[in-house]
């Protein structure tokens, strides 16, 4: 018997201006299958599955539909071929409740009129069949991101999607969240749809695909069974060399001391208490990681040690001195290294050169400027030498670093900070939207500071990256600290029950 | 699409701004036409805001068109966009050696003839308005005093409750000189009349010169002569209020209200101008200080564009008074003091 | 010359050269639709730019105050702010150095017209500070104080140069300067100084400052991104005040090459909008002083091209004003593409 593809992909290349996001891809997905498309960021995922959606046209190759050839102009295009798109930003109107989304632009009607009722109907429907939990009158302003993430697969469903593509689901979820979404995944299986599930995690691969495919710079490096490979294999593929996962967690033997401490932080915007009453103690040899769902004080944390925010009451200490009123460039001048959570805004100043980007917050220092002057000798040997040091991959150092991958963007920003022997590391999401050749090195990086005795606070949305490098874990929730143990005393699920609130 | 259509828009924008421009072309061509037998050839610095001012530059504008027309002169024009290229342009006219005449119009040249006509001590040249005291310059300045007797002349007439009135700009002896005129000819005229006197203070603020000029109605005065530059509208506005008669001055204003102002004092740039340019051809030009006045032509009252018919009589009366100032049997008095000794003598 | 090359390149130079290139061309059709001959035109406005050494020095001396006020629009560019009020500094700091020069005496010559300069230039960048400061203080945006704070300037040595301090006669002016203070002609009995090599002294001061002091390093910093400078340890405040302050220095000396130069005393209205001209001449140099300085003498040249265009042909020399124009769509148009684009491509990326 013939297999029968929902879609064929063939020979497709898509250029942009100067570079090639997809060269001559070849993807096909059988019909009623879980299909993992897997690669690191910028491999091009999104571009193909945008192709594929309509949003973008291929300079070349063609597109099969349950073996029909098409022609997918447009996303209106695509929707009337039964193909959905869940993407990464969601694209929902916010003030409109959870019906009038779903049936927005295909709406019921009884006559002239808008048939609410119908589309509640509808809807409740759609989300019982499936277990797609959402309050139909709800406004989606209102609504958590796991239920925007349903109600934007319910709309796929009620357009009569039989293809669905998911963009990094996980991304925004808590495990238990992502667990869910899974349960639902297996459904929709079962009733005959086909799933492409576009994904940087091996994990979450190996959990739910029946079938791989790895694409790596633009090209299809690997499909296969998901039966027939393994997390290592997909790794190689991706990456496109050997990869190690482990990275060893030796506990520091010398005495642990508190490096920095913040006592009873308290801080508001716009009237909301954002920090309630927040203590942390960052020690010497230490990785705490601070766990939590985004949004819940983590930024006001990062950024009231680093001096960017004021507090309204507490205090910091470093190294038992009180550090409270000290400016950003004082506290980094005091040993605070800070790695920022957000590369394009606070870390990096894309439109400076390399060099340029690798002395900022230390370029008063005396090895860089004497009396105001740059010692712009001094800046392009260190600057090479840390290029080197941290295997930051560009032609030189004068390069914008707006040119550069985001990894390399991000081994800048580590660089930087690890270069000028800080007493405390602040690294927040140090690995955000890096591939797993950087993540890699720089999980070996901070194992290395701090095995040489630094003090480092880590926040990070991904949990497995708490759990994998943190020898404590704080958990933050609505401002506070709601729990903080030895790291082995969590699992996942511990941690996700901590993270929302539900003890 | 849009783009195209955004870039047609912008070039038909730009195009509708040159069609005012080539007009003045098809002008300048016929100009040309008899530009080679040309029997003096005129460099022209117009003053900034150039031509189209409906004043200044267009008024002097008019001699030398008249002076090309009936003397057969060539003529280039420029109309500077700042203050340093005054200079600019009249160092380039005078190197360029072919200009029997270079004419600056405004007192704002002053400073800068003066200093190119000291580097071309051979080239001749006309400041109007102002004064530059050099062998090769001649600076023309108005005698504004005599054409205000003549207009005070007028109201001392025209009116019916023996009142008339002057809102004035400022409290300078500019226009104190104006005023002094105006109480001259209008007591000359009609002993019976009083002058009713106010200045503004500011020469852009047309409410303020309203509330003086309604007051002046209110006092009795039954027409208003404004010598406040751009204040100078609200008396008008005044004027039509309170259905009163009003008096213009610098141009001719008859038409900005004219069912209210019955004259207009003027002056005559562009007969100064042809005079000069007349001089020159006929070869007896001389440089100096000219304080031009009636005599000359050079300032005027103008009764053209008023609805308001001015009695014969009047104008009989007024054109007397001039003859006599012109034969210099009457002395105006240019300051406000001197006025009533002006009055004795000449009872 | 292979250096050279690589700097026009790096620094989108010939970016904007292409876009003078087109706005020529483009210009050339109007003035053909309009019934005259463009490559008269052309022809006349390049001989009036560079025909002699007369010409060339009143395209340089066009070109000087253009340089001044390019570079201050382009510095407070650099520092992500926008200085829309050079044209008021520049009045405020002419009118410093003519009072200085008038009523400071006994000084030896170069001591005064150093103190001259200098007092132009803080009273400019004092001027200029002031909206930074109520930027900072009281988050107003610096573009709506700038360009209020050019009416008050304006209109404030209006007043002195008309009543107090006005010079006998009947034009609003000061009185004529010491000539000890007159900036001397480079060429007889032209409009060009030695604020031209003061204008080039100062871009190359600027480029300099901006490559090699910590300062400019800041300034750079919180141009491009002031989050990140923030965390860089940039104190904002006092970056938004320096930057200020030296822009309003820089513009403030086109106020002293005029009134020291060129008129030699303070005149009522002597700039035509040199400050708003500072931003066209800013955009075309890439905010790069040294692209300031071939900008502002190009448009010295469009500018003196244009008089010679007004006097000797019928061509009106408005015509000077819509390739100005144009230049400036054709500039700043694609450049606000490619910023927009940037930042859209950016976001994709960082989605992706």
């Amino acid at each position: 018997m013939k297999v029968l593809y929902s879609v064929e992909m063939k020979n497709i290349t898509k250029r942009f201006s100067d570079t090639v996001a997809n060269d001559s891809v070849n993807f096909s997905v059988k019909k009623g299958e879980i299909h993992s498309l897997l690669g690191e960021n910028g491999a091009g995922k999104t571009t193909l599955m945008k192709t594929l959606y309509g949003m973008y046209q291929p300079n070349e190759g063609e597109i099969f539909i349950n073996g029909h050839k098409e022609k997918i102009e447009n996303p209106a295009k695509a929707i009337s071929l039964g193909i959905a798109m869940v993407h990464q930003h969601f694209m929902l109107v916010e003030p409109l409740t959870a019906a009038e989304n779903v049936v927005l632009g295909y709406e019921p009607k009884k006559g002239m009129f808008f048939n609410l009722d119908k589309a509640r109907e509808e809807v409740t429907q759609i989300s019982e069949k499936y277990g797609l939990k959402v309050d139909p009158l709800e406004k989606v302003e209102d609504l958590p991101v796991g239920a925007k993430q349903r109600l934007e697969i319910i709309k796929g469903l009620y357009r009569k999607a039989d293809i669905l593509i998911l963009d990094e689901p996980t991304a925004v979820l808590t495990p238990l969240e992502v667990e869910d979404l899974f349960k639902v995944l297996r459904k929709l299986k079962e009733a005959g749809k086909t799933i492409i599930l576009i994904t940087h995690k091996l994990k979450e691969t190996m959990e739910i695909a029946d079938r791989v495919t790895v694409l790596r710079s633009g090209t299809i490096v690997y499909t296969a069974e998901k039966t027939e490979t393994s997390p290592e294999k997909l790794a190689e593929m991706m990456v496109g060399r050997k990869v190690s996962f482990e990275v060893k967690k030796n506990p520091v033997e010398h005495e642990k001391k508190t490096v920095l401490e913040l006592k009873k932080a308290c801080y508001s915007k716009n009237k909301v208490k954002i920090l309630n009453e927040l203590s942390l103690n960052i020690k010497s040899g230490e990785i705490l990681g601070l766990a939590g769902v985004e949004g819940n004080g983590q930024t006001e944390v990062i950024e009231a040690l680093t001096g960017l925010i004021p507090l309204e009451k507490g205090e910091i200490l470093l190294q038992g001195e009180r550090i409270t009123d000290l400016s950003p460039i004082k506290r980094i001048k005091a040993g605070i290294g800070h790695i920022p959570e957000d590369r394009n805004k606070r870390g990096l100043v894309e439109d400076f050169s390399i060099k340029e980007n690798l002395i900022l917050g230390y370029h008063r220092k005396s090895d860089f400027c004497r009396k105001g002057i740059l010692k712009n000798n001094n800046i392009a040997k260190f600057a090479s030498k840390i290029r080197t040091q941290f295997n930051i991959k560009t032609v030189d150092v004068d390069t914008e670093a707006a040119a550069l991958s985001g990894g390399n963007q991000q081994k800048i920003v580590i660089g930087r900070v690890l270069s000028q022997e800080p007493k405390v590391i602040i690294a927040a999401q140090p690995t955000r939207g890096v591939d797993i050749g950087a993540i890699e090195y720089i999980h070996n990086k901070l194992m290395e500071m701090k095995e040489a005795g630094k003090a480092i606070l880590l926040i990070s949305a991904e949990l497995d990256e708490i759990m994998k490098l943190s020898d404590r874990i704080a958990v933050i929730y609505e401002g506070q600290i709601v729990a903080e143990d030895e790291a082995d005393n969590f699992d996942e699920y511990k941690l996700g029950a901590l993270m929302t609130g539900s003890k | 699409m849009k783009k195209i259509v955004a870039c047609l828009l912008c070039l038909m924008m730009v195009l509708s701004l040159t069609v005012g421009c080539g007009q003045k072309a098809a002008q300048d061509n016929a100009e040309d036409g008899n530009a080679e037998e040309a029997t003096a050839k005129i460099g022209v610095v117009l003053g900034i805001g150039g031509l189209g001012d409906k004043s200044f530059n267009d008024n002097g504008y008019a001699g030398i068109v008249r002076a090309k027309d009936e003397l057969g002169i060539a003529f280039d024009y420029v109309e500077p966009k700042d203050l340093a290229e005054f200079e600019t342009y009249h160092r380039e006219f005078s190197q360029d050696g072919q200009y029997d005449l270079i004419i600056g119009l405004g007192f704002d040249q002053a400073d800068a003839i003066k200093k190119v006509a000291q580097e071309f001590p051979e080239q001749k040249f006309l400041l109007i308005d102002g004064v530059v005291e050099a062998p090769n310059v001649a600076s023309a300045i108005f005698k504004d005093y005599e054409k205000a007797c003549l207009i005070g002349a007028f109201a001392g007439q025209v009116t019916k409750t023996n009142k008339v009135g002057v809102v004035g700009g400022m409290d300078i002896p500019l226009i104190n000189a104006f005023v002094a005129g105006y109480q001259a000819g209008a007591k000359y005229i009609n002993s019976d009349a009083e002058v009713l006197v106010n200045y503004v203070g500011a020469w852009k603020d047309p409410n303020t010169a309203k509330e003086m000029a309604i007051s002046m109605y209110d006092k009795g005065a039954d027409i208003v002569l404004q010598a406040a530059g751009g204040s100078g509208l609200g008396v008008f506005s005044a004027a039509e209020e309170k259905d009163k008669y009003a008096i213009g001055a610098d141009v001719n204003q008859n038409a900005l209200s004219p069912d209210h102002i019955v004259v207009s004092a003027v002056r005559r740039l562009d007969n100064v101008i042809y005079d000069q340019i007349k001089k020159v051809v006929d070869g007896n030009w001389e440089s100096g200080v000219f304080n031009l006045g009636l005599k000359e032509e050079a300032v005027s009252y103008a009764l053209e564009d008023s609805n308001i018919e001015m009695p014969q009589e009047y104008i009989d009366k007024v054109e007397e008074l001039k003859a006599k100032i012109i034969a210099g049997e009457l002395v105006i008095p240019n300051k406000i003091e001197d006025v009533d000794k002006f009055l004795t003598d000449n009872k | 010359m292979k250096k050279l090359l690589k700097f026009i390149y790096k620094t989108d130079l010939l970016f904007s050269l292409a876009a003078f290139i087109l706005a020529l061309l483009i210009s050339g059709i109007i003035i053909s639709l309009s019934g005259y001959s463009p490559w008269e035109a052309y022809v006349t406005m390049t001989a009036g730019a560079f025909g002699s050494p007369n010409a060339v020095a009143k395209t340089l001396a066009k070109a000087t105050p253009l340089i001044f006020t390019g570079l201050a629009v382009a510095f407070s560019f650099k520092g992500g702010l926008f200085n829309i009020g050079a044209e008021g500094q520049l009045y405020m700091g002419g009118f410093a150095a003519a009072l200085v020069g008038i009523y400071v005496q006994g000084l030896p010559g170069i001591l005064h017209l150093f103190l001259a300069v200098v007092a132009a230039g803080i009273v400019g960048g004092l001027w200029s500070t002031i909206a930074g400061y109520l930027k900072i203080k009281r988050g107003t945006h610096e573009v709506i104080v700038t360009i209020m704070l050019n009416y008050i300037a304006i209109f404030l040595t209006n007043y002195f140069v008309s009543y107090p301090f006005k010079a006998e006669g009947m034009i609003p002016r000061t009185e004529e300067l010491p000539a000890s203070l007159q900036l001397t002609r480079l060429l007889p009995h032209s409009q060009l100084t030695t604020g031209l090599l003061m204008g080039i002294a100062f871009a190359l001061i600027v480029a300099w400052f901006m490559k090699n002091t910590v300062y400019g390093y800041e300034i750079k910093a919180m141009g491009f991104n002031q989050d990140a400078a923030e965390a860089g340890g940039v104190n904002l405040k006092r970056g938004i005040l320096l930057t200020m302050f030296i822009s309003g220095f820089l513009a403030a000396m086109a106020g002293v090459t005029e009134v020291l130069g060129v008129h030699g005393y303070f005149i009522k209205g002597f700039s035509p909008g040199y400050g708003y001209d500072g931003m066209a001449v800013a955009v075309m140099g890439r905010n790069n002083p040294l692209g300031v300085v071939v900008s502002a003498i190009l448009f010295g040249a469009l500018r003196s091209g244009g008089m010679l265009l007004d006097r000797v042909t019928d061509i009106p020399g408005d015509f000077v004003v819509i390739i100005q124009a144009l230049v400036i769509i054709f500039i700043a148009t694609p450049a606000i593409i490619k910023k927009v684009m940037k930042k859209k491509e950016r976001r994709q990326g960082n989605g992706n």
